[in-house]
């Protein structure tokens, strides 16, 4: 293993917070006396990681003053192996309840565990007979997982090394001068949200339980339903609205979130993302809802109804749904598939390339043709506008951005057939279904259900692990720990 | 290191002007521990001076630029500390601080140290790297005997 002992700690530290977290649906035990069954298939996992964790604390406090003062380098590659070990962590112990309590095979239990924490929301689990424990469950993985267990984590407990997990985890907003305020002020945001989406839900007609569940799923564009049928099944018009406001809410960045609070709304307004957000908006509602149109599945005002909240839920990669996409059009599938692409706002809970990287894409396609236009002494500065206010888009910027967008989209090729392969359904309906694991979304065209096989499901989750920790993250762990695996045995 | 941060109190909110070396530093010094600090600076490659766990806010900006103050919102600061490398802006985004946003704190690095009386008249606390240096070297020449052909432990001796 090529841990080193100061990191144990922090490893540690995840894993109890980690074994926390999966006892927290105990609490639904004392409302439905159904669900006391199911009891240890909780107790057993958390109380296993909660004493792993506390056996590494202890261990590292035995042995404590270890060499903190690493280089850059390392330290940067130890960042990304803790963020990536507690995500792979969280995801084989959020496992457990499903598979003790024999509500899922193995492979299953982690797909859905991975669905969770990621905030996807493909789901294996036939939700029309689970008990409410395990809806509770799924719904609060999404929860935790939308902010990721280092801002969980800084909530806590704050030490030298967590700006450094923070950047490793993909959070690139600074809101306050202090890190622990940042946190504790995006709890509060998203806290609140969720206080009042659970109150609009069951002003408009959902039961408590259910409100709850939907709110924290919405909210972090994650989309497990207690329906199988999703949002549509209620066929309200109210919770959807609720649940467009609540997708659109999970989708901002939190630094746009608090100038929305803060009711700066010419500034909000000049950000580049929600520029982009409102004007893919405008263009995929119409066209999706002509496809539904040239189809004769809907009429008029119908099809724009459902248009409104597909598109919303795809772009915000939220992943509820009030209709089946088998057999849909291929205009209205190819704006779907584009918006599950596209995804939602750059340090948000959302997935996909993010609004951010696709705004400065295309400006780097408007840089260039300028360049090629006029004379080469020219320059041409391009800028684009942050919560934070005015910046530039450097060349730095530049490489990152196309690099991001270039391996997305060459994942997105190499996946989809292999899912095509695996799964042995058409290229469209395979594309359809990587895009949204790999989006972080949760649409599904049907490939995704409980009869799936393994390898297809194996495939989906490593989309969904590399589409949440944002690509190079988990590849930059893998090759460290690799690196880092070779030295040790020449330092012994 | 003689600047304590301020480390009870988490009204205190610390900015800081230039990202050099010392500003850095300070900027990193009381992020550690656990306090408020914005650091300016017009340059965006300075801020790589900052350490890897700098939890508090950057922001690129002139600081001659009233709009710029103004989006930071220097007047919550309780402390300022204007440490660039040029007296000139030094000067004028102290006195900036204390006649526009009445600022309690206001500390300048002065360079030149002709021009320290021409902070001081205005309220602003300062300090000049050329003084400091020439004291310590005073110290250290009127040390009894050092030891022939050692290095002298600077850091150590005092305490």
């Amino acid at each position: 293993m090529g841990y080193s002992v100061s990191k144990l700690s922090s490893v540690g530290k995840f894993m109890m917070l980690i074994g926390i977290l999966v006892a927290i649906p105990l609490l639904v035990v004392p409302f439905d006396a159904q669900d006391n069954q199911f009891a240890w298939s909780f107790i057993i996992p958390a109380s296993f990681s909660l004493l792993c964790g506390f056996l590494l604390f202890l261990y590292r406090k035995k042995r404590s003053g270890a060499v903190e003062n690493l280089g850059w380098k390392s330290s940067m590659q130890h960042s990304s192996i803790i963020v990536l070990f507690a995500w792979a962590w969280g995801m084989v112990i959020g496992a457990f309840p499903f598979f003790l309590s024999g509500q899922l095979r193995l492979i299953q239990s982690l797909f859905e565990s991975i669905s969770g924490w990621t905030t996807t929301g493909l789901s294996v689990m036939d939700t029309s007979n689970t008990p409410k424990i395990f809806l509770f469950y799924r719904s609060f993985m999404q929860f935790c997982g939308g902010l990721g267990f280092v801002m969980m984590m800084n909530m806590f407990i704050q030490e030298k090394q967590s700006m450094r997990l923070y950047n490793a985890e993909g959070h690139s907003d600074k809101l306050l001068p202090n890190l622990r305020k940042t946190t504790q002020l995006i709890f509060l945001m998203y806290g609140g949200l969720l206080a009042a989406g659970t109150l609009l839900y069951s002003i408009v007609g959902m039961n408590i339980f259910e409100s709850l569940l939907h709110a924290m799923c919405a909210l972090s564009t994650g989309g497990f339903s207690t329906r199988l049928g999703s949002i549509g099944e209620y066929n309200s018009i109210g919770i959807e609205l609720v649940t467009i406001l609540l997708m659109l809410f999970g989708t901002t960045n939190f630094a746009v979130l608090l100038l929305i609070f803060k009711m700066k709304w010419r500034q909000v307004g000049r950000v580049s993302e929600v520029q982009l957000l409102l004007g893919l908006l405008c263009l995929g509602i119409p066209v999706f809802a002509l496809g539904l149109l040239q189809n004769h599945q809907y009429m008029g005002i119908e099809a724009f109804r459902i248009a409104v909240f597909n598109v919303i839920s795809a772009l915000s990669t939220t992943g509820y749904s009030t209709i089946d996409f088998q057999g849909m059009s291929p205009s209205s599938l190819g704006v779907i598939i584009l918006m599950m692409l596209i995804g939602g706002g750059i340090g948000s809970t959302a997935g996909g390339i993010k609004l951010e990287r696709v705004y400065i894409g295309i400006n780097v396609i408007a840089l260039n043709f300028r360049t090629r236009i006029n004379s080469a002494r020219s320059i041409h500065p391009g800028f684009f506008y942050k919560a934070q206010g005015k910046h530039m888009i450097d060349d730095k910027l530049i490489l990152e951005t196309s690099a991001h967008i270039l391996s997305y989209l060459s994942i997105i090729g190499v996946g989809t057939i292999l899912l095509a392969t695996a799964a042995n359904t058409n290229l469209i309906d395979a594309l359809f279904e990587f895009a949204s694991a790999f989006g972080t979304v949760g649409l599904s065209i049907g490939i995704t259900n409980p009869n799936l096989g393994n390898a297809a499901l194996l495939i989906e989750m490593f989309a969904m692990v590399l589409g949440r920790l944002e690509i190079f993250i988990v590849f930059i762990a893998i090759h460290s720990s690799i690196e880092l695996m070779h030295l040790r045995p020449k330092k012994a | 290191m003689q600047i304590k941060p301020q480390k009870k109190k988490s009204s205190l909110f610390t900015i800081i002007i230039g990202c050099g070396k010392l500003g850095a530093s300070i900027a990193n010094m009381i992020s550690d521990s656990g306090g408020d600090v914005l650091i300016l600076d017009k340059d965006k490659d300075a801020f790589r001076r900052l350490s890897l766990h700098y939890g508090g806010l950057s922001v690129v900006g002139d600081a001659l630029d009233l709009d710029k103050l103004k989006e930071i919102q220097i007047q919550k600061a309780t402390t300022l500390l204007v440490v660039t490398n040029d007296d000139n802006t030094n000067n004028m985004v102290a006195q900036l601080a204390v006649y526009q946003f009445s600022i309690k704190r206001v500390i300048a690095r002065v360079v030149d140290r002709d021009k320290e009386s021409i902070f001081n008249a205005n309220g602003i606390q300062t300090f000049c790297p050329v003084s400091l240096s020439q004291e310590r070297i005073g110290q250290l020449l009127s040390a009894d005997d050092p030891v022939d052909g050692q290095t002298v432990d600077t850091e150590g001796r005092e305490q």
